[in-house]
């Protein structure tokens, strides 16, 4: 793993595996979240107390499940930056925490349409919902920091030190629906315990959870690789690549 | 038409459709801005070379 994560901090190999790889993953992302949206929507069986508005957990959850593990992925970059100086994971974070907020505010979005017809209310300051709020501002405050600031590692630096202490909301978010009454359910999906959810219910679920990393993944690489392009111009490796071009 | 909407889904169209239009402008307006914005930096690269 380390002899890989050596070989990726190369910012010409990078771009070059990304240039490679990401074709595949918008093309399976495209795949997955067709697919899945229209095995929930149309072919998944009525939830027997929600009806067919449980049908909005397609997009629900794989967002809110994205929103954190986009969040986690970026602590482990700003540990790869700050502990071995990896250049490369700290300039992945600004454009990782775009797509986090995103998710987030997707997240946030769509679990409020479902809430009207199940809570009554459009938004009720639940411990779940008010942490994923949280993360959002973090996300936010995250990006706003990054505009702010001039390009270059002392921006990265801030901005690795920052994502580490925003991660403390992440335990939170997860233990959130355990450690107080909350109306948000508990976690419908876990590694350890059978799932909740029958499984016709399960499938284009799982398959969603698949299509979103895959977007998620495509949207980072891709996002990076230009940038990178633009941060690294000075470099023989970018002028070769213009002139071929 | 707005029949039709509001009363699929057991009667939870509204929310449902809604939901999934939303989700859609996101990531489409993502994917858009991802993709103007990948194109004028490739602009503005070419030019920091010409000169």
């Amino acid at each position: 793993m380390w002899k890989f994560l050596y070989q990726l901090a190369s910012p010409r190999s990078f771009f070059h595996l990304s240039q490679k790889v990401s074709p595949y993953l918008g093309y399976l992302a495209l795949t997955c979240l067709s697919l899945s949206f229209i095995w929930g929507v149309f072919w998944a069986p009525a939830d027997y107390q929600q009806g067919d508005a449980f049908r909005i957990i397609y997009l629900h959850v794989p967002a809110a499940f994205m929103s954190l593990a986009l969040y986690t992925g970026m602590a482990f970059a700003a540990l790869l930056f700050l502990v071995w100086n990896f250049k490369l994971a700290g300039f992945c974070l600004k454009f990782t925490a775009e797509l986090g907020a995103t998710m987030s505010l997707l997240a946030l979005l769509t679990g409020s349409i479902w809430g009207k017809p199940m809570w009554g209310a459009w938004w009720v300051w639940d411990a779940r919902l008010t942490s994923e709020l949280i993360l959002f501002f973090i996300y936010l405050s995250l990006l706003t920091l990054s505009f702010v600031c001039k390009e270059g590692e002392k921006n990265d630096r801030l901005l690795a030190i920052l994502t580490l202490i925003g991660f403390i909301d992440l335990p939170i978010i997860h233990y959130s629906v355990y450690w107080w009454n909350t109306l948000h359910q508990g976690a419908t999906l876990s590694f350890f315990s059978k799932p909740k959810i029958a499984l016709p219910m399960l499938y284009p679920l799982l398959l969603s959870l698949l299509g979103f990393m895959f977007y998620s993944l495509w949207f980072v690489l891709a996002k990076v690789s230009h940038n990178l392009l633009w941060r690294e111009r000075k470099q023989g490796w970018v002028k070769n690549l213009m002139e071929q071009r | 038409m707005r029949e039709i909407f509001l009363n699929s889904m057991g009667g939870y169209g509204a929310y449902v459709w809604s939901a999934y239009a939303l989700g859609f402008l996101i990531l489409g307006l993502q994917v858009i801005g991802l993709k103007h914005q990948a194109s004028s930096l490739r602009k503005k690269l070419s030019q920091w070379f010409k000169n």
